[in-house]
């Protein structure tokens, strides 16, 4: 790479990233957040079970959304950026490229601690390799993609959880746990690396530390969402439902359970919803994915007592970065719901192990997989809504007509089962890579 | 290549399976006592409460069926013990399926004695409803009384829905209708009517055009010619219901327009939905505040001080309330009414012996002299529900040859019966599932019940007494395997064994 040409890619990653900030966004979850953002700046909960079409602002593609399922600081976020926009004379467009500043600038960040982690603990001689590496990740269409086009915000809990996980190769045990406990704080999805992360430090550090830093992760996103709760009086009850009802959304999103929603569109009589409902409700399969999750971590522990030294700094990186990576298969392969964004999570840890060329290539299926689903699933035109609500009535109807609505179903399915074939494929590569490392 | 359900041999394999479906359980557990703690209910989310019975036999017997493989599977890894099956003969398989039958017929049979010992078949309550005429006392504050001369409880309820106010409405003025996706210009409305229980009732209906999620919406708008002046204690009361829509997008409006001391025009809107919610906003120039109140389909009793609400939204004095605004809307697929038993602006809130009222049905509890003290309405007529007090109760239980029963007996004196209206008399009570029969005044209205948890019913309100028995009976013919198996078992064996020595 030539001297500054990074400058000029990063400048071109920010610039391809406003040019779409203010005008596209995900018919419900964007308007979701243009709603509570709304809300919560006039004092409402974030976590209401109904937000109103609000005149002037987004769109009505719903007559009323829910409440954001997440821990406060997102909507605490939120209200902060229509605060900001009320004190100028400026259209929504605004406001829109306000809700999604945070998350750009997440990405940016998370970006700079994937270079980080590399040039201090990585085993990439070359600088430029270096650069390269962690600029795949800021430059990778379906990253582009989540935070300046959808409008979602994981890059931010990402950006803590590899932060945590700079902190604690760094000997910052606690500033480690705080982190951590922040990712937490903004979606809860971060607390899967929690048992890896005190595996990790049980080993290096003994149990005294461990216990320490599984108290700050879990105090400080508990701490932090009890403070606004109190001070503004919130209803805990809502909140909580709102957060946990999480757990039920069942056999839809990037997973092959979306066969469900294929089954029930062709045949509606067999398929009734409440026999769908009874098999996906039933513990086994609601919870599949603990065991998804605990097949992760006996893969990691299995490998920490086989490979590690105490002072191998680049194997340790490689140890966590394998243990965060089969936590995330794990669960992406046997929870019912996955939405596209969780896929962010596993792409920085197979671009720091993806020395291998054979990684590279999975690398690179998995995004553009996870990519055409969400655009199968919501078709590309669908996220110009803000513009014109015809485009959110256009694909409403596409998406619930037959033949239309088959054909859609049964593209979802087909591109989630290949997405799990090529976790699966990941999954195995780096385990044998385990074996060859012992 | 390994087949693929060899990984379920591996006995780490094993562990991981087992621990997760325990784990799961214990989850399970953790959430049903949690939920047990009001504040922590919303826990039961994450529980199994939705699973179908099938479901829920399924899943108990697969914990079983874990706890036993663990069991196991410690006798084998840990304690080194084995278990070795061997072939059982005739004989023994005989016996062990005797055995079998008899430990499952003596469990049930256990089961049903003790429930049938234990839990109550009713727990019934006979409350009767009348209605009170009140008088007046004039003083400082005036205040309408209401006499209840033959309540033995100390302990009323009243019902606002379907007392009769003497003034209900404040403001009879004419206003402008203005409407939006309605099916044609008189469909929907605003109109005044008096109910079949002499109530007078602000009656609001929209009429939709059929097109779905697009909303639609009907507005009676009333300016003041003779603004009301703002006093301290000046108070909203609102009595009111929304029909609930197909769609949960219902939703009215009462909107207040007030002028403060330099003249600008702030409103208060108080929007009523059919679902849940409530919460507080401002419009984008903070001169609307909207209080959005959700399920409101019943009959709901709101009252609100209109000073500190003004002064906590806008932070400014009101001095004058120069008009208010009734809107209905839906989705305009949509055909609902709301009602309005009360829309009042009163110079005191609503108190019953001054205690301020939040409910549509209140509970209150009586001083010695038996008077009921309202202040900030007046009324016409005051609906109020006690409790008769149980004159005997019976449990009994009683055997024969095919089946045990336990029979429940109550009555209750319903008196001379007062001066008053008698509006209805009531029943209500706890159906459980081992209630068979149930006999009200000697008519058997099993066929009646549905299941339900609690179950009311409207009596005749002549009747001087009431009485109401209820039985439960189970089956006696777990008894007689319980009790004949075992012998018939043991003359078999005894006969077998006899046999078996004289040929010898």
């Amino acid at each position: 790479m030539k001297k500054h040409g990074w400058f000029k890619l990063v400048a071109a990653g920010l610039l391809i990233r406003l040019f779409f900030s203010f005008w596209t966004g995900n018919p419900h979850d964007f308007e979701t957040f243009v709603r509570v953002g709304y809300f919560v700046a006039n004092g409402a909960s974030p976590v209401l079970s109904k937000y109103p079409y609000v005149e002037g602002l987004g769109q009505p593609t719903y007559p009323y959304v829910s409440g954001i399922g997440y821990l406060p600081a997102w909507g605490l976020y939120l209200a902060s950026a229509f605060k900001i926009y009320e004190t100028f004379p400026f259209s929504p467009c605004f406001y829109y490229f306000l809700i999604k500043l945070l998350p750009i600038l997440g990405d940016l960040a998370t970006t700079y601690i994937i270079y980080l982690l590399i040039v201090n603990f990585g085993d990439v001689v070359k600088k430029t390799e270096k650069e390269k590496m962690s600029l795949s990740f800021f430059l990778c269409p379906f990253v582009v993609f989540i935070s300046s086009v959808w409008g979602m915000f994981d890059s931010i809990p990402l950006l803590f959880t590899l932060l945590s996980l700079l902190l604690i190769l760094s000997n910052r045990t606690y500033w480690s746990a705080f982190s951590l406990g922040l990712g937490i704080y903004f979606k809860v999805i971060p607390i899967i690396y929690l048992p890896i992360q005190l595996l990790f430090i049980n080993r290096k550090r003994g149990p005294k530390e461990t216990i320490m830093y599984l108290l700050i992760a879990l105090i400080v996103p508990f701490l932090l969402t009890l403070i606004p709760v109190i001070f503004y009086g919130w209803t805990i009850s809502e909140t909580a439902v709102t957060v946990l009802s999480q757990t039920q959304t069942t056999g839809d999103g990037l997973i092959y359970w979306n066969i469900n929603a294929f089954l029930r569109d062709v045949s509606p009589n067999v398929f009734r919803q409440e026999l769908l409902n009874s098999f996906f409700t039933f513990p086994l399969v609601r919870y599949l994915w603990i065991l998804g999750l605990m097949a992760g971590y006996i893969s990691y522990y299995k490998y920490q007592q086989r490979v590690f030294t105490n002072f191998d700094q680049t194997e340790n990186l490689n140890a966590m970065l394998k243990g965060f990576s089969f936590a995330t298969i794990g669960f992406l392969l046997t929870r019912t719901f996955i939405p596209e964004q969780f896929v962010l999570y596993l792409l920085p840890t197979i671009i720091i192990l993806s020395t291998n060329k054979s990684i590279q290539r999975y690398y690179k299926l998995i995004w553009a997989l996870a990519l055409t689903f969400a655009f199968v699933n919501l078709y590309p035109f669908a996220f110009a809504y803000l513009l014109n609500i015809n485009f959110w009535t256009a694909f409403n109807y596409l998406a619930t007509t037959q033949p239309f609505s088959t054909l859609r179903y049964a593209t979802r399915f087909i591109i989630a089962v290949l997405f799990g074939y090529y976790l699966l494929k990941t999954f195995s590569k780096l385990v044998r890579n385990n074996e060859k490392a012992v | 290549m390994k087949k693929p359900f060899n990984i379920l041999k591996d006995k780490r394999t094993q562990y991981c399976v087992i621990i997760w479906i325990l784990l799961i359980k214990i989850f399970e557990i953790a959430i049903s006592l949690m939920s047990e703690i009001e504040s922590l209910r919303f826990f039961a989310v994450l529980g199994f409460e939705s699973l179908s019975p099938v479901a829920n036999l399924v899943w108990n017997g697969l914990v079983i069926f874990t706890v036993l493989w663990l069991i196991y599977r410690l006798l084998k890894d840990m304690f080194k013990l084995s278990i070795i099956w061997r072939p059982l003969s005739r004989k023994e398989l005989f016996g062990l399926v005797i055995l079998v039958i008899w430990v499952i017929s003596a469990a049930i049979t256990a089961l049903q004695f003790a429930i049938l010992a234990t839990v109550p078949l009713a727990n019934p309550k006979l409350e009767v409803s009348r209605y009170y005429t009140p008088f007046y006392m004039e003083s400082n504050d005036s205040s309408t009384l209401v006499m209840l001369n033959d309540v033995e409880e100390n302990k009323v309820t009243l019902d606002l829905s379907r007392s009769v106010f003497a003034d209900p409405l404040s403001i009879y003025e004419m206003g402008q209708a203005s409407e939006y996706g309605t099916k044609y210009v008189g469909a929907s409305y605003f109109n005044v009517e008096n109910s079949s229980l002499g109530q007078k009732t602000i009656e609001l209906r929209f009429c939709g055009n059929g097109t779905d999620q697009i909303e639609g919406w009907f507005a009676y708008r009333i300016r003041l010619e003779n603004p009301i002046p703002m006093s301290e204690n000046l108070t909203v009361l609102l009595l009111l219901k929304l029909i609930q829509s197909s769609d949960s997008s219902a939703w009215m409006w009462y909107k207040i327009d007030l002028l403060n001391e330099e003249n600008f025009t702030y409103s208060i809107v108080f929007k009523f939905h059919d679902v849940p919610g409530n919460y507080v906003c401002k419009n984008e120039d903070g001169t609307i505040s909207y209080y959005l109140i959700g399920s409101v389909v019943n009959w709901k009793f709101y009252q609100f001080n209109l000073n500190n609400l003004f002064s906590t939204s806008f932070s400014q004095k009101p001095c004058y309330i120069t008009g208010v605004e009734y809107v209905i809307g839906a989705e305009s697929d949509n055909d609902i009414k709301a009602c309005f038993l009360l829309a009042k602006i009163s110079p005191n809130p609503l108190e019953i012996n001054d205690v301020e009222i939040k409910d549509v049905r209140p509970t209150i509890t009586l001083e010695c002299d038996n008077v009921i003290k309202i202040k900030g309405v007046h009324l016409g007529k005051l609906l109020v529900t006690s409790s008769v007090p149980l004159e005997k109760e019976n449990v009994n239980f009683q055997l024969a040859l095919l089946g045990i029963s336990r029979i429940e007996s109550y009555r209750w004196n319903m008196g001379e019966g007062s001066n008053e209206t008698l509006h209805k008399v009531q029943m209500t009570f706890d159906v459980t599932r081992q209630a068979k029969r149930l006999i009200l005044d000697s008519n058997d209205i099993t066929s009646q019940i549905q299941e339900s948890t609690v179950y009311s019913l409207d009596l005749d309100t002549s009747s001087e007494e009431v009485t109401f028995v209820v039985m439960s009976e189970i089956d006696a013919y777990f008894v007689a395997v319980v009790i004949l198996v075992p012998i018939i078992a043991f003359f078999a064996y005894v006969v077998f064994y006899l046999t078996r020595r004289i040929l010898k």
